[in-house]
């Protein structure tokens, strides 16, 4: 137990740091970072979206600077094809002469991906992704090649622009743990921005966490048990947006087309145990899982018609369910 | 070693959420009874106001359901199985523990737990240890229990309650002083008669009808009814006690032959029925003596020459002439059985005869707290009609002023349609004073010549005026306070013709001049001749 303490007591040494370096280019959105922090510390990936200019990339750049991870930028276009991103065979020659296909790596093979502007490339090679997200590999031709660990996809898009846009799959949207909203800054936020990126020597941040400490945080983090009963209310919170079932809630009946899958109740999870351990626990609360819902649930709720049509936000719907879902049953 | 530590983190788990568990119940019992007797009590005073409550099926009814909800209550709560988790979602909300015991008590139940479950159990069987069950579940006394211990005392009050004094407050004015004396006397009365003939019925409705002009339950009328059928009944009863006195005057004075039996002949001529039973005991207890049997022969002879029409007594007489047959006979025991079964006769007759003595007093009493209360009741009918009479009068005075107003007003507008006299009546009543009963009355107008015909004001009579009038008249005309300008006089031509512009258009001007013209003309051609 004492070792576990300690365990504990590392991670956050850890953690704190990381916060810290990033806190010296970012400015605000510390929850943002925290969620993209737990995002990392889960296995998961991230989708950032907001309006151009508030710092998504710039986020993810630090991020990786403080990391020391393999760090590769892809833009995505329109004329983006599944092979730029995961990469092809070449046909090479041997000093002999014997010629053979060579596979050469595309810029998927790293450990943190900044998809940038992941909605302006076609549907083909945003499922691309798909694999790589879920199983950690890549397969070309008959060969599957794996990806390093950690793995770690963040995204970006633009909620504003819908030319020249694809709207990302739900399959593709599913395979995010969290979808972040990102918000303007405040007055004095601003005011630091300005200081910070005006000047000759612009702020920049050194890297704190190694490869092997972000895989030993990982495992800290799945190690935080989850009660049956707080497990329980993360699941009847994911059946709330279920429409038309037992649990269903009022409003997800009303507007919802789909719900979330058990990657949703995963991503409560796992959100709630980065939570607890965040908060010096050894266990995870409701509150913990209610502190998640948000990013978690909010992009796995497909709206239907109505829902379109009256410009209905999941933010709101999941508001409602978090309310009025009970903790216990008893 | 870890096994003993783990066994005693979940004592003390386990033991504090038992605590709270006991705690919840109580409380949740005590809601829940507080419920039930609040529901129940407010029944019953529900009950106990709309009169339900002098029903005993329904009283027994609603105690055996009151019961046996209880009963099932006890039993309902007894078999409820105690959840630990309720209590420790309850402890941790209460102690702001982020479920710590909640998750603790689920790693208990695990048959494998990792090391980070051991830990959080360690972690909360600490704060176990400093948790007081009575801060997590605090004894709280349900609003509702107040609310049904208030609604049982009201209970209580009611049941207990004695209106008496209320009626007492309520009959004083119901009743005279001497009314309230003449309803006493007659209850004294009453009850002396009901104690010598408690079998009348007429008795009880009396009684009855008394206690309802005590409580006021009656209408004066209505007693008044009461009270007369009462003294109707009496008044028979009284026809009946006369009938008795004339026959035991006619026995005491067909004994009046026998020297013997002067004093049963006195006592009976008195009407004192109770020393002509005692005489009639001596006359059995010395049947065997000569003396005796002559003076039973003079008593029988008597008594088949006496004409009684009391039944009672016919039949009593009827007895004894048989039993004469038996002294013929020398029958002494039946016939001294014979006059002592008479004896009490006659001491039954003479209870009856003071019963209804006291019933013609009474009836006599009635009489008067009848009239008492009729003249009462009369007066009150004349303050009635006095006072709405006064009302009436008051409306037709304020109606007659209305009236005079809106005729004035009508007079100062010069509407000539309301010009009618001041002190006329109220519309419509020409009966009224000044209404002009005899006057014609006129319908609307129905054409546009009538209408206007009725607007046409008569023109003044032309008297001829007097040369003081004219005097007077012209001195009685005032001068205007208002200097006289002559504004016309200093304007300019052309404000002059702005003035003085013509209204009619020019196309109809030669039209117009040549009608005015003509009328000139006309005019003074009839003025010459």
């Amino acid at each position: 137990m004492i070792a576990i303490e300690k365990e504990i007591e590392q991670f956050h040494k850890q953690y704190n740091a990381v916060q810290e370096e990033m806190g010296r280019v970012i400015v605000g959105n510390q929850e943002v970072i925290s969620s993209i922090l737990s995002c990392l510390f889960t296995r998961g990936h991230v989708l950032l979206e907001g309006i151009p200019g508030l710092g998504k990339t710039k986020i993810v750049q630090t991020l990786a600077n403080v990391l020391n991870l393999d760090f590769n930028r892809i833009q995505f276009t329109p004329d983006l094809m599944p092979g730029d991103l995961i990469g092809t065979n070449v046909v090479r020659e041997t000093e002999a002469g014997e010629k053979y296909l060579d596979f050469q790596h595309g810029p998927i093979f790293c450990n943190l991906m900044l998809a940038d502007e992941v909605n302006r490339a076609t549907p083909k090679s945003q499922s691309a992704l798909l694999e790589a997200m879920q199983e950690k590999s890549v397969s070309v031709g008959n060969i599957t090649h794996k990806l390093d660990e950690p793995f770690f996809v963040m995204a970006t898009q633009n909620p504003i622009e819908l030319e020249g846009t694809y709207p990302l799959p739900e399959a593709q949207m599913d395979r995010f743990l969290f979808k972040l909203k990102i918000e303007y800054p405040s007055k004095d936020e601003m005011h630091q921005i300005m200081d910070r990126t005006t000047q000759v020597d612009e702020a920049a941040a050194v890297s704190v966490l190694e490869k092997g400490e972000v895989l030993q945080m990982r495992n800290t983090v799945l190690a935080v048990p989850i009660a049956k009963p707080v497990q329980d209310y993360a699941i009847r919170l994911t059946l709330a947006t279920h429409p038309n079932s037992p649990h269903s809630h009022a409003l997800t009946n009303k507007y919802a087309r789909f719900g979330a899958s058990p990657r949703g109740t995963q991503a409560l999870v796992l959100g709630g145990k980065m939570q607890a351990l965040l908060n010096n626990r050894v266990h995870v609360s409701c509150e913990d899982i209610r502190k998640v819902a948000f990013p978690a649930l909010r992009h796995r709720i497909l709206l239907n018609f109505e829902g379109e049509a009256e410009h209905v936000d999941t933010d709101d719907i999941l508001k409602e369910i978090v309310a009025d879902v009970p903790e216990s049953t008893e | 070693m870890t096994t003993e530590r783990e066994d005693t983190h979940r004592e003390q788990i386990v033991h504090l959420l038992g605590q709270v568990d006991r705690r919840i119940r109580r409380n949740d019992a005590l809601e829940t009874l507080a419920l039930g007797a609040w529901g129940f009590v407010g029944l019953l005073v529900l009950l106990k106001l709309t009169g339900g409550w002098e029903h005993v099926s329904v009283r027994v009814g609603i105690l055996v359901a009151g019961v046996a909800a209880f009963i099932g209550f006890v039993v309902w709560r007894y078999q409820l199985a105690s959840s630990l988790f309720r209590s420790a979602a309850v402890a941790d909300r209460r102690a702001d523990l982020k479920d710590s015991l909640k998750s603790a008590l689920s790693f208990l139940g695990l048959a494998e737990r990792t090391e980070w479950m051991a830990l959080q159990i360690d972690r909360s069987a600490q704060a176990a240890v400093e948790l007081d069950p009575e801060d997590l579940a605090p004894t709280i006394v349900p609003n509702r229990l107040y609310y049904a211990s208030g609604a049982g005392v009201a209970l209580f009050a009611l049941l207990s309650w004695d209106p008496g004094w209320l009626q007492e407050l309520e009959r004083t004015p119901f009743l005279t002083a001497s009314q309230e004396g003449q309803v006493e006397q007659i209850e004294e009365l009453l009850d002396d008669v009901q104690a010598l003939a408690p079998e009348e019925e007429k008795l009880e409705e009396l009684s009855d009808a008394l206690d309802r002009l005590r409580r006021r339950d009656i209408e004066l009328a209505e007693s008044l009814q009461e009270l007369s059928e009462a003294q109707e009944a009496l008044a028979a009863s009284s026809a009946d006690l006369e009938r008795l006195e004339m026959d035991l005057e006619q026995l005491g004075k067909q004994l009046e032959s026998a020297p013997a039996l002067s004093d049963l002949s006195d006592a009976l001529k008195s009407q004192n029925a109770a020393e002509a039973a005692e005489l009639l005991r001596e006359l059995a207890e010395r049947l065997s003596d000569a003396e005796t049997s002559e003076e039973l022969q003079a008593l029988l002879d008597s008594l088949q020459n006496a004409d009684v029409q009391n039944q009672e007594l016919a039949d009593l007489m009827e007895n004894l002439e048989n039993a004469a047959g038996d002294m013929s006979a020398q029958d002494i025991a039946q016939m001294a059985e014979a006059l002592e079964a008479m004896a009490e006769q006659l001491e039954s007759m003479g209870q009856q005869m003071a019963a209804q003595q006291n019933m013609e007093q009474m009836g006599e009493e009635l009489q008067q707290l009848e009239a008492s209360l009729g003249q009462q009741q009369s007066g009150e009918q004349q303050q009635q009609s006095g006072e709405q009479q006064q009302a009436s009068g008051q409306a037709m005075q304020s109606q007659a002023g209305m009236m005079s107003n809106q005729m004035q007003m009508a007079q100062m507008q010069g509407d000539p349609s309301s010009a009618m006299p001041v002190d006329a009546g109220p519309a419509g009543d020409t009966t009224g004073p000044g209404g002009g009963g005899d006057d014609e009355v006129m319908g609307e107008a129905t054409t546009l010549d009538v209408q206007l015909e009725m607007e046409v004001l008569s023109p003044p009579e032309e008297l001829e005026p007097v040369p003081e009038e004219i005097f007077e008249r012209l001195s009685r005309e005032e001068k205007s306070t208002l200097n006289y300008e002559d504004v016309g006089g200093r304007a300019s031509y052309a404000e002059e013709s702005a003035m003085q512009r013509e209204s009619v258009p020019w196309q109809y001007r030669s039209l117009v001049k040549r009608y005015f013209l003509s009328i000139v003309t006309n005019a003074e051609s009839t003025a010459e001749p």
